[in-house]
């Protein structure tokens, strides 16, 4: 009995030790280094759409069925990936903008990165590498 | 406005809007190396309508003399609006072309004059230097009031400045000819915009917005006219995506135009306690020198709950320099949506309409009924 226990509890904890650590990252030229909660919210419902220094910010997605994804929406952008995605579709219909880019793995998004300099995108923090840069996000996301 | 006919083009148009109808990552080609890319956007919607319309009152001609009459009950299929945006970005640079067609009938008892063209709705170039100083050039829908934001996806979203319109003129241009005799309702809305400054700005949980813009006028034939110039303005207030205000304003004084100069204003609110509720309201009215004011509201109150989307609707119109509008003409409605994908919606809704004044109105114009089915494809 005790040895079925232990074993429920083992397996209840291999999902929280594989859980994706999610890293806002930008270009390595961009001179950025913190962020608050609120902007990564801002930048992904396009409401800023200029860096400080004028260049434009291009937000660049993973695929919506992609648990990173799911992370950024639950914890920064404070709606579900069906609001997003319905948001992203209205905003392209009502001639506003074109729907942020979408890869489909973290190796496309990082390879589009390291070649754009306004981008901004998020990524597991097991996959940094020197071809992005890593910001601090600071401040309370949209899930508090 | 551009137009040609072409009966081909349309179908090549509707082909390639249903041949790109795919979930909302949108269709997005090709990148350079470069690290400054260049890419295209392809989006648009695809609406089909099928309307059944009680006997209702009408302006008719009658050897020159405008008279009430009554048009007969018709119900009909159509393919109603069809679009395509197709745009460009680079760095801070944006190109937009709007395609539109619409009134492409399909079946029905009464369908009368159709569209057979399509037409290029928008055309303009835009340049972001900042996110509160921003240039567009071209022509586009003026900003006034939230109609034109929604504009596009009008069998979603009832029209809103456009009081007791179902079928949406193409632009304010095409419908609005001063010196003609007002036979049916034209948009609360001013012409299109030409040249516009604009931007937002933020702080925390509260955002502002603002809009400048310079129009050129309209002639008697519907056409342009640069030598009247029209001004508006639009400015908003947005305090945590809950609570949203906005007011606009427009004049112009287009050249022959026997009403005079024109000054549009408008009011817009919308409060969103939660994502369950959106109550929403509009206050439109037109004032000329020469002619008496129109005005027109509404109120509106959707509760969004998963797929579904009911919803309900007053509208208010008076226009009294019309021969039916002056009586003021009221319409009630309730309508369901359901999206069954992100980009598929289904909407059904029911109008009733009241003459309010009616003096000398027979008992079946002074009320008639309405109804609506739509199936959007959006991609």
């Amino acid at each position: 009995m005790i040895r079925h226990m232990l074993f429920t509890f083992f397996l209840l904890l291999v999902p929280l030790a594989v859980r994706a650590e999610v890293v806002m990252v930008v270009h390595p030229s961009n001179p950025i280094t913190h962020l608050k909660g609120r902007d990564i919210q801002a930048i992904y419902l396009f409401k800023k759409i200029t860096w400080k220094n004028g260049l434009r910010i291009v937000p660049i997605h993973l695929g919506a069925r992609d648990a990173l994804r799911e992370s950024l929406s639950k914890k920064w952008l404070g709606r579900s990936l069906r609001e997003i995605e319905n948001f992203y579709l209205m905003r392209a219909l009502s001639g506003q903008g074109q729907p942020p880019v979408i890869f489909a793995n973290t190796k496309e998004v990082k390879a589009y990165l390291s070649r754009t300099q306004g981008g901004i995108a998020y990524i597991d923090r097991k996959d940094l590498d020197d071809s992005v840069k890593a910001i601090i996000v600071e401040g309370p996301g949209a899930e508090q | 406005m551009n137009v040609f006919h072409l009966r081909t083009a349309r179908w090549v148009l509707f082909v390639l809007c249903f041949a790109a109808t795919v979930p909302a990552e949108a269709v997005r080609l090709g990148a350079s190396d470069s690290g400054k890319d260049l890419t295209f956007g392809i989006n648009g919607f695809l609406g089909f309508e099928y309307a059944y319309m009680d006997q209702m009152p009408v302006v008719m001609d009658e050897n020159g003399t405008e008279v009430i009459g009554a048009m007969p009950s018709v119900s009909f299929l159509k393919l109603q609006h069809l679009n395509l945006l197709v745009s460009a970005e680079r760095e801070n640079l944006r190109i937009l072309i709007n395609f539109h067609s619409h009134d492409v009938g399909l079946a029905g008892s009464g369908h009368g004059a159709q569209r057979e063209s399509i037409e290029v709705q928008e055309a303009y170039g835009e340049y972001i230097f900042r996110d509160f100083a921003r240039i567009r050039a071209g022509s586009f829908l003026a900003p006034f009031g939230i109609y034109n934001d929604v504009r596009y996806i009008l069998p979603v979203f009832s029209s809103v400045v456009l009081p007791q319109i179902y079928d949406t003129p193409r632009n304010y241009s095409e419908a609005t000819r001063p010196g003609e005799p007002v036979e049916t309702v034209t948009p609360l809305t001013p012409e299109d915009g030409n040249f516009m400054f604009w931007g937002t700005t933020g702080k925390q949980n509260l955002d502002f917005s603002y809009h400048l813009y310079l129009s050129n006028g309209t002639n008697h034939n519907g056409g342009r006219e640069d030598r009247d110039l029209g001004i508006g303005g639009r400015l908003r207030l947005n305090a945590r995506d809950m609570f949203k205000i906005g007011g606009s304003a427009y004049t112009v004084h287009n050249k022959g135009a026997p009403e005079g100069r024109a000054r549009l204003f408008g009011g817009d609110i919308a409060f969103s306690p939660s994502p369950s509720v959106l109550l929403q309201s509009e206050y439109v009215v037109n004032r000329y020198e020469k002619r008496r004011s129109r005005y027109s509201y509404y109120l509106y109150a959707g509760f969004p709950r998963l797929q579904w989307l009911p919803y309900l609707r007053y509208d208010f119109l008076k226009d009294p320099e019309h021969l039916l509008m002056k009586r003021k003409q009221e319409r009630y409605t309730v309508g369901l949506t359901y999206r069954f994908k992100p980009n598929f919606h289904i909407k059904g809704e029911v109008h009733h309409h009241r003459i309010v004044d009616d003096t000398g109105l027979a008992s079946d114009l002074a009320s008639f009924e309405m109804l609506r089915l739509g199936l959007i494809m959006m991609f």
